[in-house]
């Protein structure tokens, strides 16, 4: 079972979406080569549904999540690819339409969002400006009894409103943003890693904030981050990065118990285990790590060295149950390998 | 925090609230001197021959008198808002263009950067006074404000630098992609969104570039290009040395202007060395926490 449809036009996968990528392929040039950071990215994400996007860094997740936005900019250059949402392509969108569906249908959580409010206006005169940008000057007291609501519905203070961004603490500040990328109703969310650099406690209490809010307005979610045990608890489906392509997208916990792709099955073993305490099996597999991210795990018969997988233009091979990996390795029955060596 | 590192940010605190103080102290004092000063002492003082020549400090002529008969200390009051104006204009278009190039500069980047950076960056070696000479001698300047305006066309590369740095590392802030996002245009992006958050170094390049400004007029007035209808500090200072004061030992002539050039540069160093400390990141850090 081989195909090279996108993700969301397959049987078995998501139905309808609210954002489709098609073959997404952005580079950085650079004085005289270029780096390809995001390299045929394909998915597609439903509605209501959160979108887990890892990978190590550099691995091209934040340049996928702004190249959707189209707000890549040089040196960094989209070569190719669809991006629909709502009918309409942005990346050939033109700057008014660019300019209706930004924020208003998709909103942004930028990375490091702690860090991503303007220092020198207060935290509600930036979410009312988010309003306004959009829908003009209307009354200033229905903006400002909007800005009030939206900062209730991410668990914060009507006061936190007049407060300037160094007057509040990390997860506030991660809040307004959230208040602020909730403010016009999007149908789509990219939060770019919203919750790092809190800590355990706080990040789970704001990530619960950001699934709150997103699942009130019924809107979808890409989350943006390499914390898994914190993937596995928000998101549907996982989708798993590497050097710009992606390597494994599936339901959460198909991903999670049967990881196919060995660099998925290498990320997930660097999560300190509760039954692998010592950390042997992790152990095990940073040392053997030579031998087997080579290989293809769809089975014995799938031996493909590095150089020759490096070349090819990996597939996306069906595993069952919309759970999609990429094989260096262009034909093969893979789904029945897999079953085959598990046995 | 630990008590004694409480105590110490407090200390350093201090120290820049009093530098502060103090170059605005003398600042301020400068400025009542040259809105004050001429109402108490007439400006009779200014007219040629109006007094004996060349008389040392007498209970009269508190500062003398130079070889043309003219009262010092009202060519002093006189000249004070004069040589501060030179600098404040001078200053203000060196930063305003500064600004702007820099803003541009940095967020637009491309080729512009580029060119913008290129250009700042030959600039800042031409030394500027030789570049004044000779458009001061080309243009015969006679109004004070026409010779501030060449000298601020000539200091923006200084604040053009420090501003396309800054805006560089902000222009990769969280609020910066959301304002885009949120339908601002580069301009409103660059001024409302980036420009509020430089205005302390804003600040500081003005300080700076008021400094430089009148460095620049006073060397162009001992040169004799300056205009010679508005007395200022340099004027007197030209015509000092123009006849020989320093060799006749005519001290209440040139020790006056100098004195206050000394205070206004004092003055002007305070501050931005207060502001310097202020912008320090380190300091900051703490401060802001």
């Amino acid at each position: 079972m081989i195909t090279e449809l996108p993700a969301s036009e397959r049987p078995g996968s998501v139905g309808a979406t609210v954002l489709t990528v098609e073959d997404l392929r952005v580079s950085y040039e650079r004085r005289d080569d270029r780096l390809v950071a995001v390299d045929g990215l394909s998915f597609g994400v439903a509605p209501g549904e959160v979108l887990g996007l890892v990978g190590e860094s550099g691995s091209g997740k934040s340049t996928a999540a702004m190249a959707i936005l189209r707000l890549v900019r040089p040196p960094g250059r989209i070569e190719r690819g669809r991006v629909t949402l709502g009918g309409v392509d942005l990346l050939t969108a033109d700057p008014a339409a660019l300019r209706r569906i930004r924020w208003r249908e998709v909103a942004l959580i930028p990375q490091g969002s702690m860090n991503s409010l303007n220092p020198v206006m207060r935290a509600g005169d930036q979410i009312a400006d988010a309003i306004t940008a959009h829908e003009g000057r209307g009354d200033g007291a229905t903006v400002r009894q909007r800005v009030a609501t939206l900062l209730d519905s991410v668990r914060l203070g009507a006061d936190v409103a007049h407060r300037y961004p160094h007057e509040l603490s990390g997860g506030m500040r991660q809040r307004v943003c959230i208040a602020m990328a909730t403010a016009l109703d999007p149908r789509l969310v990219i939060a770019d890693e919203p919750t790092s650099a809190l800590d355990v406690v706080t990040q789970r209490a704001v990530a619960e904030t950001l699934l709150d809010a997103t699942h009130r307005l019924r809107a979808s979610m890409i989350l943006i981050g390499h914390d898994l045990a914190l993937q596995a608890q928000m998101v549907d489906r996982l989708a798993v990065m590497r050097r710009g392509r992606l390597v494994e997208i599936g339901p959460v916990r198909a991903v999670f118990h049967r990881p196919v792709h060995p660099y998925t099955r290498i990320l997930l073993t660097a999560v300190p285990s509760i039954r692998d305490p010592d950390g042997k099996r992790r152990k095990a597999w940073v040392a053997g790590q030579g031998d087997d991210s080579a290989r293809c795990f769809l089975g014995a018969a799938c031996v493909q060295d590095r150089a020759t997988a490096a070349e090819a233009r990996p597939l996306m091979h069906d595993v069952g149950e919309g759970h999609l990996v990429a094989c260096p390795i262009g034909e093969g029955d893979h789904a029945s390998l897999w079953t085959a060596a598990h046995d | 925090m630990m008590p004694d590192q409480g105590s110490h940010l407090a200390r350093r605190v201090l120290a820049v609230d009093l530098r502060l103080g103090a170059g605005l102290a003398v600042i301020v004092g400068l400025l009542i001197v040259g809105t004050a000063g001429p109402l108490v002492v007439g400006s009779a003082g200014l007219r040629l021959g109006g007094a004996p020549y060349a008389q040392p400090p007498t209970a009269a002529h508190l500062l003398g008198t130079d070889t043309t008969g003219r009262d010092v200390l009202t060519l002093m009051v006189h000249g004070t808002i004069p040589t501060l104006m030179i600098g404040l204009l001078a200053g203000g278009v060196g930063t305003v263009i500064g600004v702007v190039l820099g803003l541009v500069s940095g967020y637009v980047r491309g080729p512009v950067d580029t060119v913008i950076r290129g250009a700042a960056d030959v600039a800042v070696t031409i030394p500027a006074l030789a570049i004044l000479v000779v458009l001061t001698a080309l243009l015969q300047t006679q109004s004070i404000e026409l010779m501030a305006v060449i000298i601020g066309l000539l200091a923006w590369p200084y604040s053009t630098r420090a501003i396309r740095a800054q805006t560089l590392s902000l222009r990769e802030r969280g609020f910066v992609t959301i304002a885009v996002l949120s339908g601002r245009n580069s301009l409103e992006t660059m001024f409302l969104e980036i420009l509020p958050n430089l205005l302390p170094y804003v600040v500081a390049s003005f300080v700076g570039a008021v400094s430089g400004a009148i460095v620049a007029a006073v060397g162009l007035q001992l040169l004799g290009l300056g205009p010679i209808t508005t007395p200022t500090m340099g004027l007197t200072l030209q015509y000092a040395f123009q006849y020989g004061a320093v060799a006749r030992g005519m001290w209440w002539w040139w020790g006056p202007p100098t004195l206050f050039l000394i205070l206004l540069f004092g003055g002007l160093f305070l501050i931005s060395s207060a502001l310097d400390r202020y912008l320090n990141p380190r300091l900051r850090g703490v401060g802001a926490s």
